[in-house]
Order: structure tokens, then sequence, then C-alpha cells
């Protein structure tokens, strides 16, 4: 289900979020692009470090080579007896301030025949040079690595650190150098003491950052300086590796020992700290010297950086926040009220006017032609109103109209004192209230004779009515002083044509019925001609004499046509509306379906016979709106004989 | 460790080890131990006894002397400076052979730890690669040394082998010997993955030569039998402890390495100790009986005289020499 939110809330979170996202993207991208330059950097600038320091330390050592080259060379050339080495291993020492000692040791019996052991070894003390013979059964010199290797492979050698054999809590390396005999037999190995301690001091002057540092291992990965003294000649990498179960410090290690020089991130686990590392192994002496930059510090500045866009950016939110929920609620106000007051339509309260709006927008257009369709609304509401009221008013009007006009058409034929010699019945059914149509019926002659007629005003409605009424009354006042139905309508024509400004006009068919002949006189003014059923079981249309319609043209004549009636004989009158009901096809009923629906019910009785033209009609109609009134008169003369 | 003694008289040593111990000589029997090498996982057993004050419980007043390669056991025990020492079958042998009557208490390793080492890029790979290649030994294991060269008829040029393993590793030498639990450790915690080596065990291939006995002079023994019997029995449960409490034996090695000055570390001395449990403790992770094979004895006498690292013809009586 979706809940709702507000228009101004959709837009902050919309916009805030993919503002969000491109910021974040475009800080990481800064961030990754500027550690990246600095990594470059670093790299650059720890390798020169590492490089200069590395220098730094093999410059003295060089001077520790030279040296014992330059003697390893006069002492192959025989410059020197054995015995007389003591003052030169002197000089060698007092001379450099790099070796701490120098020694020449021959191999066993090479110097006197009688001593298996000759080494001269000349030292630095505090006191000044010193002089000591190394070798002998507590000092195997032959066993010691600064002897065994350079002898075995004749190479000079730079030994691990140990303790001096003058002062154990002194550590040396030493670098030895073989030396040979004219015939290149080995004759023993110089070696060269050096203090450890000044190379660490090297080491351990090197400054980069603040917690940076420098360290050095042995070939074996032993730390030789590291900040950490008490690992100091005791840890290796390994062993590090193996106590804090670090397996990629040893990966580390064996990388350190397989290639010369590398710039990489340290393996997470080792420090605390994520750290990058810079080495370089010294040629020769086959040590690591490392350099180890704390990201932390190395990166530090990217961090002020990347934190200076954070709080830039967040401030920028904070005020794209406000703008953002200043411009929507600016938007959705008007629409607020804009709601209310629709709400307040819809409950159908059209007078009060809608908030105003300045606001030179959309917003504003909308809410103006809101309140235009309001008093559209409420002006047709009030038209409608009156309208309606209008409307009523004459529709109940109408309906007494329509009462007084049905209270003119006669409703039953009675005779006093006999039985009736004719069964008539009449139906008029209005297309408006008040209907143009009009039927009569009457006795004449004081109930010797009927008088009967249909007629059809040339309009509908009340003008029509009041037409009707009028030709009623006046057919009936001639008719109590003239027998003739010609005569009648020559009168009433005379009559309605005085003053007819209005140019209306009626059909009209009448007819006297002499009861005791069945004889009776028709005069027809323009009207439909009547359908006529003998007794025996014929039918038809009735041919009569014709005339012009009644308001029409003063002093007609209407002629007379004179039918005999037989007892069981049967007339039908009617008017236009029932042969010209349309249907919803716009198709008339037609002279022919009449006399079809004739031709079934004409020895019915008159009211069954007047209900089933109406029914006929209805049937065609099929809903479609009646257009003119329907009327129809039926006349039995001595049905039941 | 037993690898690298320096043969001879350690008059100067002797003396000092003499000095310091006379005024301790009197009243209760003072028990002077001495042990083969500097402090390391392979003194465990001892150090723990002691620190746990088990010794001083039982009613022994054990005093363990300053050892390292200074203090090799032989000479000390041959100038009678200690009452119990730990050696290897070979140098008691040797001992016996100088005139010293000794009697093995127990015998923690049955077999040698010793092996011939050589790195995988050398392409050595069966003793008889050996041959004309440079191989170093410690020279109180010739004997071993040289009965694997006879088995597989090789003449491989012999070099004295220090107390490090750097010819090898600059490949001054081919192949060097070392043991299991201390020198290939610390090629290990040099950075050479057991990939990087080949290995031969001098026990797959020579007679196995005991290694870190229980040893006192023969009229010790006759005079402190009880005291003696209880020694062993508690160091043996104080081994027994330190393998199944590793931390705390490491913890106890590390003390005394530090207080010495040796420069070694927690890492090395674990591996140690996980070494040694191979050799001092059966299938079911208890201490084997400490039982001297009397065959193995024999093997080991005989093996000494095939060399000349014996004078004397007759072998000593086994009875005598191993007591339980």
């Amino acid at each position: 289900m979706l809940i709702y939110r507000s228009l101004a809330v959709r837009l902050a979170l919309v916009s805030l979020v993919t503002v969000a996202t491109i910021f974040f993207i475009s800080t990481a991208a800064v961030y990754t692009i500027i550690r990246g330059v600095l990594l470059e950097k670093t790299e650059v600038l720890s390798r020169e470090l590492v490089r200069a320091t590395a220098n730094e330390i093999l410059i003295p050592l060089n001077e520790v080579v030279g040296a014992g080259k330059s003697l390893s060379v006069h002492l192959s050339m025989g410059a020197y007896q054995p015995q007389e080495l003591f003052p030169l291993l002197d000089e060698i020492v007092r001379q450099s301030d790099v070796i701490a000692g120098v020694s020449v040791n021959y191999e066993p019996f090479a110097a006197l025949a009688d001593q298996r052991y000759f080494g001269p070894f000349s030292y630095r003390t505090p006191d000044g040079i010193a002089r000591m013979s190394l070798g002998g059964q507590d000092f195997d010199t032959y066993t010691r690595d600064w002897y065994q290797i350079p002898a075995l492979t004749a190479q000079p050698y730079w030994s691990e650190p140990s303790p001096s054999v003058v002062d154990p809590d002194r550590l040396v390396i030493i670098y030895s150098i073989p030396f040979f005999d004219s015939l290149g037999a080995l004759q023993g190995v110089i070696s060269l003491d050096v203090d450890l301690r000044d190379l660490v001091d090297i080491v351990n002057n090197v400054e980069i950052f603040d917690s940076g540092f420098a360290f050095l291992l042995s070939p074996s990965g032993r730390m030789i300086s590291y900040p950490r003294q008490e690992w100091v000649m005791r840890e290796s990498l390994f062993s590090l590796a193996q106590t804090l179960e670090l397996p990629a410090l040893r990966q580390l290690g064996r990388q350190i020992q397989r290639t010369r020089e590398a710039f990489l991130t340290m393996p997470t686990g080792i420090f605390e700290q994520p750290a990058q590392l810079s080495y370089l192994r010294l040629p020769a002496l086959d040590w690591t010297l490392g350099v180890v930059i704390p990201e932390r510090e190395l990166f530090a500045d990217i961090r002020r950086v990347i934190a200076a866009i954070l709080i830039t950016g967040s401030v920028g939110f904070l005020m794209l926040l406000l703008a953002i929920v200043f411009i929507s609620r600016s938007v959705t106000r008007p629409l607020k009220a804009l709601v209310g007051g629709a709400q307040e339509i819809a409950r159908g309260h059209l007078d009060r006017p809608l908030a105003t709006i300045a606001s030179q927008d959309e917003v504003g257009d909308l809410t103006r032609s809101f309140d235009e369709m309001r008093r559209s609304l409420r002006d047709y509401i009030q038209d409608l109103t009156r309208t309606t009221a209008a409307k009523e008013r004459i529709e109940s009007e109408l309906e007494i109209a329509r009462n007084i006009q049905m209270s003119f058409l006669p409703r039953r034929l009675t005779l006093e004192g006999s039985d009736l010699p004719v069964d008539l019945d009449a139906a008029l059914l209005p297309a408006k209230a008040v209907g143009g149509d009009l039927y009569e019926f009457f006795w004449m002659d004081e109930g010797r004779r009927l008088f009967f007629a249909i007629g059809d005003v040339s309009d509908k409605g009340v003008p029509a009515a009041l037409f009707m009424v009028v030709t009623k009354t006046l057919v009936k006042g001639f008719a109590d002083q003239f027998l003739d139905p010609g005569e009648i309508l020559y009168r009433v024509n005379n009559e309605l044509c005085l003053n007819n400004d209005s140019g209306m006009f009626v059909t009209y068919l009448c007819g006297v019925l002499d009861l005791e002949t069945g004889e009776v006189k028709f005069a027809n003014a323009g009207h439909n001609p009547p359908l006529l059923a003998r007794a025996n079981g014929q039918h038809a249309w009735l041919k009569l004499a014709p005339g012009l319609v009644l308001g029409g043209i003063e002093d007609m004549v209407f002629p007379v046509s004179t039918v005999e009636l037989k007892p069981g004989d049967s007339l039908l009158l009617y008017t236009d509306g029932v042969t010209e009901a349309c249907n919803p096809e716009n198709e008339l009923f037609g002279e022919a379906a009449l006399e079809a629906t004739y031709a079934k019910i004409k020895t019915s009785p008159a009211t069954e016979q007047v209900r089933a033209v109406f029914e006929a009609v209805h049937l065609h109609a099929d809903g479609a709106e009646q257009s003119d009134d329907i009327a129809a008169l039926v006349l039995r003369y001595r049905p039941g004989s | 460790m037993e690898m690298i003694k320096w043969y001879g008289s350690r008059v100067c040593c002797a003396i000092f080890i003499v000095f310091i111990c006379i005024p301790q000589n009197v009243g209760a029997f003072t028990l002077r131990l001495q042990l083969q090498w500097t402090p390391q996982a392979q003194f465990a057993g001892y150090y723990l006894a002691d620190d746990l004050g088990w010794y001083q419980q039982a009613g022994l007043d054990v005093q363990i002397l300053p050892h390292g390669p200074d203090f090799p056991p032989n000479q000390v025990m041959a100038a009678q400076q200690a009452d119990v020492v730990v050696l290897n079958l070979s140098e008691a042998l040797q001992l016996m052979d100088a005139g010293v009557e000794l009697v093995n208490l127990q015998q923690f390793k049955r077999t040698s730890s010793l092996v011939f080492v050589a790195l995988a890029s050398s392409n050595i790979l069966k003793p008889s690669d050996l041959d004309g290649l440079r191989v170093a030994r410690w020279h109180h294991f010739s004997a071993l040394s040289e009965a694997l060269f006879r088995r597989y008829q090789i003449n491989p040029e012999i070099v004295d082998q220090g107390a490090s393993m750097a010819p090898l590793r600059s490949g001054a030498v081919d192949a060097a010997m070392a043991t299991r639990y201390n020198e290939l450790v610390q090629l290990y915690l040099g950075g050479l993955d057991p990939d990087d080596l080949i290995v031969f065990p001098l026990a797959d291939h020579v007679p196995s030569m005991p290694e870190d006995g229980i040893y006192v002079r023969l009229e010790q023994w006759r005079s402190h039998e009880p005291a003696l019997r209880q020694f062993v029995q508690i160091t043996r449960r104080a081994w027994q402890y330190a393998f199944d409490h590793p931390d705390e034996a490491i913890q106890a090695v590390m003390k005394r390495a530090n207080e010495a000055g040796a420069q070694t570390n927690k890492g090395h001395q674990m591996l140690m100790l996980s070494v040694l449990r191979d050799f001092y403790l059966d299938e079911s992770g208890q201490l084997h009986d400490g039982q001297m094979d009397q065959a193995d004895f024999a093997v080991a006498w005989q093996l000494l005289r095939n060399y000349d690292m014996i004078k004397s013809e007759q072998m000593p009586s086994y009875q005598q020499f191993h007591q339980r």
C-alpha cells in the first residue's frame, strides 16, 4: 500500500536523494583520485628516502669493504709476515671511524707450523687500541660463519649481527674476506668488525611523519632495528607471524626475501592501523631496509579535504532542504487552500469566494480558473433554480388547464327512459399537457338524433386547447339552433374567422345520426375520412364530400354527405395523430396499419376498439416521443339487434 | 642444544662453577642439574618442576646450573661439578669411555632427532645425491654421519659445522646437520617453508641414537637412590604437565631465556615444544615409559666403537648403566 506523502515531502525526498547520490559519488571519486596521487607521490618519496638511507648505511660499510679488500690483496701478495701484523691492524683501526676491530685469521698451521690457531686481532676500546689472539679450544675460529663461509665460497661475506668477542653486550657485524697464497690456496680470512649501533642509529634517525618509522631486517628476517626494542634481535617477521598467528606476515617476509625493492600496502592484521611499506634490500649485506608509513597520517590531508567537502556539502544540503521546503510550501499552500475551496464547493457552498492568489504562476492560474468555474456554477445553479420554479409553475397551470380541457370533453353517453341505440366511446391522449384534438357527442332534437364529431386544431398546447374550446362552444351553440351539420359548420367557420389573428384553424368531422332511421348526415372540414364497418363484415374508408378547414376562409360552404347505417354497422373516427404516429425509426403508423388493426377489432365493443387503436399506436411508437395529440371515436349503431 | 660443544677443558669455567657450588654443598643433599644448551623448550620440564616448587615440596634441593654452550655437561660432569646431567647417549658412552661411571635414570627421547637438510633448489633428492658435495656435520655426531655415508657408499667433502645454519643458507655447504626441534624450526622461522627444504632424518637410515637422557654418576646413585628416584618421578610429572599446558611451559622457558639473555622468541619455543611432543609422548598423549632399549644401547656403543670414538673394547654393562 502506498503511504500518502505530500508533494513537499516527495519533492524534498527525490531532490535530496538525487543530490546526495551525486554528491557522494563525486566525493568518493575525489577521494580515490587524491588517494591515488598521494600514494604515487608517497611511493616516490619513500623510495628516495629508503635509497638515501641505504646509501648512508652503505658509505661507511664501503670503507670497511675497501679496507678488507686492500688488506686481502696485500696478504695474498705476501707483503706482511704473520707475526708482523699487529702494528698494521692497530693502524687500520686507528684510522677508521667505522672499523671497530680487525683480525687476520690463518688456516690451521698455515701461519706457524706448530700452532693450529693464529688470529691477531686489534680492536678499539675506550682507552685506545687493544690486541688479542682469536682462536683456541674454547673459540673455534674455523666453525664461525664469518670464517667458514668466505673460506668455503672464496667470496667476501657479511655476517648477521652477533655479540662482539671482546664485549658480549655489544653487537657487531663482521665483514670477512678470504686471502690466498700465490698458488691460489686459501691462507686465511680477514675479519673487520663494525659496531651495529652505528648503523642502527642511522635507521633509527629516519623520520617519516609522526608515527612512521624505518626498520632493518637481517637476511633471515630478524629485526636488527625496529621501534619495539623487545623485538630487536629476538623476533623475526616469521617468528611474529607464528606467535601472532598472522600467515600474511609470513607471506610478506618471504616476499621481502625474494624481491629487491617494493612499495606495497601492509597486509591487514599486522599493524592496528593500515600502513604502506616501502623496502629495499641492501646490496652485499642482503639486509632489508624498510619504511612504514601509517595511512592515517599519509591520508590525513585527504581526510581534511573530504571532511571540508562533507561539511560544506551538509550545509548545502540543509540550505537545499530549506529551499525545497520553502518552494514546495509556496506551491502547496495555495493548492491546499484550493483543496479546501473545492471541498466547500463539493458540499454546495458556492457562495464562498476562493482565497485570492497573487502569484503569477500555474497555481495562480489554476486558482483563478477554479474561482471562475465556481462563479459560473453558482450563476448556472441560480438560473436553473429560477427556471425550474417557473417551469413547475407552468406545469401546474398546464395540469389545471388539462383538467379543464378534459372536463370539456363528454364522458359518457346516456339516454333517459330507454336503452341506448348506440354503443359509443371516445378517448383523447394529448401530446402535451393540453392538446388541440377534440371529440364531441351529444343528443339533439330531444334525444331523437345524436351529434358526434372529432377535430384537430392546427397546433398543440394551450393556444390549441383554447381554440378547441372556442370551436367546441361554437359547435354546441349552433347545434342547438340547427340540425344540419353543414349549416353548423358554416356558422362556426364564420365565427372562428372573425378576429382570427393567430391564423389557427381546425379540421373537423361531424355527423348527425337519426336514431330512428340510422341515417347519418356528415359534414367534413378537412378531416381524415372515417372507417365504416358494415354488419355484413365489409369495411371501408368512408368517402365524404370534402370541405375546407374551420377558421380558414369566411363564408365557406360545407357540403353534407348522407350515409345509411344498418343495425350492427360501426364507425371509427380518428385524428391524424393515429396514422402519423412515429416509431424511433421515424416510420409512420399509416392508414394501412390502422385499417389492418380495424379489421381485427371492428366487431368489438366501442370501448374495446378505442383501447385497441391506442394500443396499436403505442406498440408502433415503441417508446418514441408522442409528437401529436391522438384521438379516436367509435360509434356502433344498434349493435345488439 | 647439543650442537656445538667446544670440547676441551674449560678450566676457567670449571673453576667458576666449583666456586659457586661449594658453599651450597653443606647440609642436605643438593642436586646440581646441568642442562645441555641455552635455555629453551628442550628443558621445559625441569623449569616447570622448579618454578612450581615440586622439587622443593618433595624435599629436594635442586639447583639448575647456568647452561649454554659455555657449560658442556660432559665436561662439567667429568669435573664432578654437577650431580645430574642431561646427555645424549653418544656423549654418555664417550664420557664412560673416559672413565666416568654413569647411570642412565631416564631416557626421554628414544630416537635421534638429527637430520641432514639441504635446500630444495639443490636438487638433492636422496642421501646418495650427497656424494661429492660439501656436507657440514657436528663433529661429535660424526659417527652417525659416517654411518650414513658408509651405508650409501658415498664420499662427500666433510666440513665441521658450527652453531648457525648460515653456511647452508649462503650456499657455502650443500647440506648440513640439524635437529628437528631447533635448527629446522630456525630455518622455518627464517622464512624457509617445508617445501623449500629436503630433509633426511638420520633415524630412517642409520642406527638410532637416543637423546636427552638423565645421567648421574654411579656412586651418587648408590648413595642417593631414593632422592634420585624422586627427582626422576617429579621431572616426569613436570614434563607431562608441560605438554598439557604448553603456554605455561613456554612462559617458564621465556623467563629463563630472558634471564640468560638468550636471543630467542616465543614462536620458536612453541614450535620446539610441539616437535618434542612427538619424541616424548606416546599416541595417547602420555609420556612413554622412559626405558632405554638394550639393543639400542648396544648398537650405539658398537657404532661409536666402529668409528673409533670409543677406545675401550669392552662394552659397559647395560644392567648397571640403565637403572629404573
